[in-house]
């Protein structure tokens, strides 16, 4: 009886193996989801202390292990005489560095020696000194080659100066160089005992509305628990700046999205800070008492239980007093309990004598009374901090290395150049960004009142024609987002063509002394093509002063 | 009658059932899309009963034409999701072509004496 049984059972899997294949196979589905939904959640604790840095931490040039920092060719083909040395450090430990000029020949002629102190911030160093014959390389030297300090050494730059004596050099000016300070937190709500996980719902708008203390906003910074999957989609949060009109429970938006980012659960990593929080660069000109909503909108995600992205806070509605975390949902925006965890960051120019200085703008003297003025712009996101005036939509590119705008209305972005010496001679050159964007008009004035257009000519340049077969269809995809997103996310195919763009290479002498001069970057608004953006690239603006 | 019911439920109906079930409960448990989930359903189905994969290979034809016209109508994101779904098709049609090379080759065994 059991036999037949046996058999039964045996002859019945043996007919229907494949059931027991699915059930098999079913198993193995349950096995591999488990393993991946568990476990990956990336909390801002769990990455303090730089455990989830993806951007590797700068190198020291001077450490306990290398006592030589060697500059080459830092002097080739530099004729001899007296020269002007500047260079940014920064050091872990008061340390004593030994200047010296080189050759590949091993031959040495000490310059200097100075003393750096202990400092998480770096500082200006600047040195005069004589350059002879047959030396082309700059050596950094450890007096203690055995001391453990970490030195960071940067922007090291040479300038020969017109100076033929001693005498002369005691008489020369410091040099003046522009910075920005966007480290400077202006409001902050740092209460983050709780969670809103609203955002694992789909269309969800989440944000933090805050009243403007500062005319300039340059980051702001979130706690965001991450929650994905093995395989979290390439699609993009939006993080945008609106202003908004705020009373207690009511919000509404007001005007178009001043500044705003994209990212995906993939790079947002790139956006982690040392202590696990996330700091976004948003740029965008505030008006000082007025609100303002920084939110996030998951519309465009799949998001689900185990996919989505978790801000922290606190829901304690006087944690922030003067706004509110806000939700928007079905169209509807309403202001939420508590408020997020969030630092809004500003930026100030260095002032000298009363006058913003543009970031890495050097003013310099030469000698003999004769100074230089120098600024180009960087390619990176600070770029956007030395802007006086920007209309809406005004944002940096990070895969085109520029600042844009859209071309429309009275759309435009505009410099304020302030040299503190009389200008003898101002050079300004720009190229347009791409052939096929809208032709730009640079205008400049003495007072603000009186514009005068910069003539612009045609040259021809090759450029690598990226056709992003996968961007949405609209303005923006005439800007590549970044690096790593253009290359990863979308199906890129490239053509080497020529293009005809636009170059601005102006000369302006004042007739009167002049120390600052106003330009204005807008759009040709006679140009019929179809480009939707405007942008100059390659920025540099030099100027001759007069500094007796 | 209830009785003739319950004698024409054999054992393999009852455990079909019992995978399908095991199939809906998954896809609840792992919120699944909808879309995932009624392909995956449709796989289990594929697996249980097969179909020629003829018919499975043309259904990823048509997806993968279908990707191609909407990526030149530049709808992006439907692009994306019916090449997904040609891939699945294509899993599908690989399977079960595994499976009839499996029936010809004891298709072309002779039996014995």
């Amino acid at each position: 009886m059991k036999n037949d049984l046996l058999k039964k059972i045996v002859n019945f899997i043996k007919v229907e193996r494949r059931l027991f294949l699915v059930a098999i196979f079913l198993v193995m589905v349950f096995l591999i989801n488990q393993s991946l939904y568990a476990n990956h959640k990336k909390t801002t604790e769990s990455c303090a202390g730089g455990k989830c840095l993806i951007v590797p931490p700068e190198k020291p040039q001077l450490t306990k292990d290398n006592a030589y920092y060697f500059v080459d060719d830092l002097f080739k083909n530099q004729s001899a005489g007296y020269y002007r040395l500047t260079f940014q450090e920064k050091s872990d430990q008061a340390e004593k560095i030994i200047l010296k000029l080189n050759t590949y020949t091993e031959k040495e002629n000490k310059i200097d020696e100075l003393s750096f102190e202990s400092s998480d911030k770096f500082k200006k160093q600047e040195l005069f000194f004589f350059l002879p014959e047959g030396f082309d390389s700059l050596l950094f030297q450890k007096e203690n080659s055995s001391a453990t300090g970490n030195i960071f050494i940067k922007e090291i730059g040479i300038t020969k100066l017109n100076v033929t004596s001693q005498d002369e050099l005691a008489l020369m000016k410091k040099t003046v160089l522009g910075e920005t300070d966007s480290n400077t937190v202006e409001i902050s709500q740092s209460n983050s005992d709780d969670r809103y996980p609203w955002l694992r719902e789909k269309k969800i708008i989440l944000g933090q509305v805050f009243q403007a203390k500062e005319p300039v906003i340059s980051a702001v910074a979130f706690k965001i628990d991450i929650n994905k999957n093995l395989n979290p989609g390439s699609r993009q949060y939006s993080l945008s700046l609106r202003e908004v009109k705020y009373d207690e429970k009511k919000v509404s938006l007001v005007g178009a999205v001043i500044a705003d980012a994209v990212f995906s659960v993939g790079s947002i990593e790139k956006y982690r800070q040392v202590d696990g929080t996330f700091l976004f660069p948003l740029y965008g000109i505030l008006e000082k008492d007025k609100y303002y909503l920084i939110s996030l909108d998951n519309s465009k995600v799949e998001v689900s239980n185990q996919n989505y992205l978790e801000f922290r806070g606190s829901k304690n509605n006087n944690s922030y007093p003067n706004g509110s975390a806000v939700m928007k949902k079905q169209k509807e925006l309403y202001a939420i309990d508590g408020d997020l965890y969030f630092k809004i960051y500003g930026a100030n120019l260095l002032e000298e004598e009363g006058a913003k200085i543009l970031n890495g703008a050097k003013i310099e003297s030469l000698g003999k009374g004769l100074g230089k003025y120098s600024y180009a712009t960087k390619g990176k996101f600070v770029d956007l901090l030395d802007l006086a005036t920007a209309s809406a939509g005004t944002e940096f590119s990070e895969g085109d290395k520029i600042i844009y705008a859209p071309a429309k209305d009275d759309a435009s972005f505009g410099y304020v150049v302030n040299t503190l010496y009389p200008i003898n001679k101002l050079n300004f050159y720009a190229t347009q960004n791409k052939a096929g964007w809208k032709k730009v008009k640079v205008s400049y004035s003495f007072d603000q009142n009186n514009w005068i257009d910069l003539a612009s000519s045609e040259k021809s340049e090759t450029a690598i024609n990226t056709v992003d077969n996968l961007a949405e269809n609209n303005a923006d995809s005439e800007v590549a987002t970044t690096d790593s997103e253009v290359a990863t996310n979308d199906f890129l195919s490239e053509a080497i063509v020529q293009e005809t763009v636009q170059v601005f290479d102006a000369e302006i002498i004042p007739t009167k002394e002049v120390k600052t001069i106003y330009f204005k970057i807008s759009y040709d608004p006679n140009d019929a093509s179809k480009g939707k953006l405007f942008a100059l690239k390659n920025l540099k603006i030099t100027a001759d002063l007069n500094m007796k | 009658m209830l009785k003739t019911i319950i004698k024409k439920i054999s054992l393999k109906i009852c455990l079909e059932a019992i995978l399908f079930l095991v199939s809906f409960a998954m896809g609840f448990y792992f919120q699944w899309e909808i879309a995932n989930f009624i392909f995956f359903v449709i796989f289990i189905f594929l697996l249980l009963h097969p179909i020629s994969s003829r018919i499975v290979a043309s259904g990823a034809i048509i997806f993968l034409i279908a990707t191609a016209i909407l990526l030149m109508a530049k709808q992006n994101n439907l692009a994306e999701i019916t090449a997904i779904w040609a891939y699945y098709c294509m899993i599908f049609t690989a399977t079960l072509a595994f499976h009839e090379l499996r029936l010809e080759k004891e298709d072309a065994i002779i039996p014995e004496d």
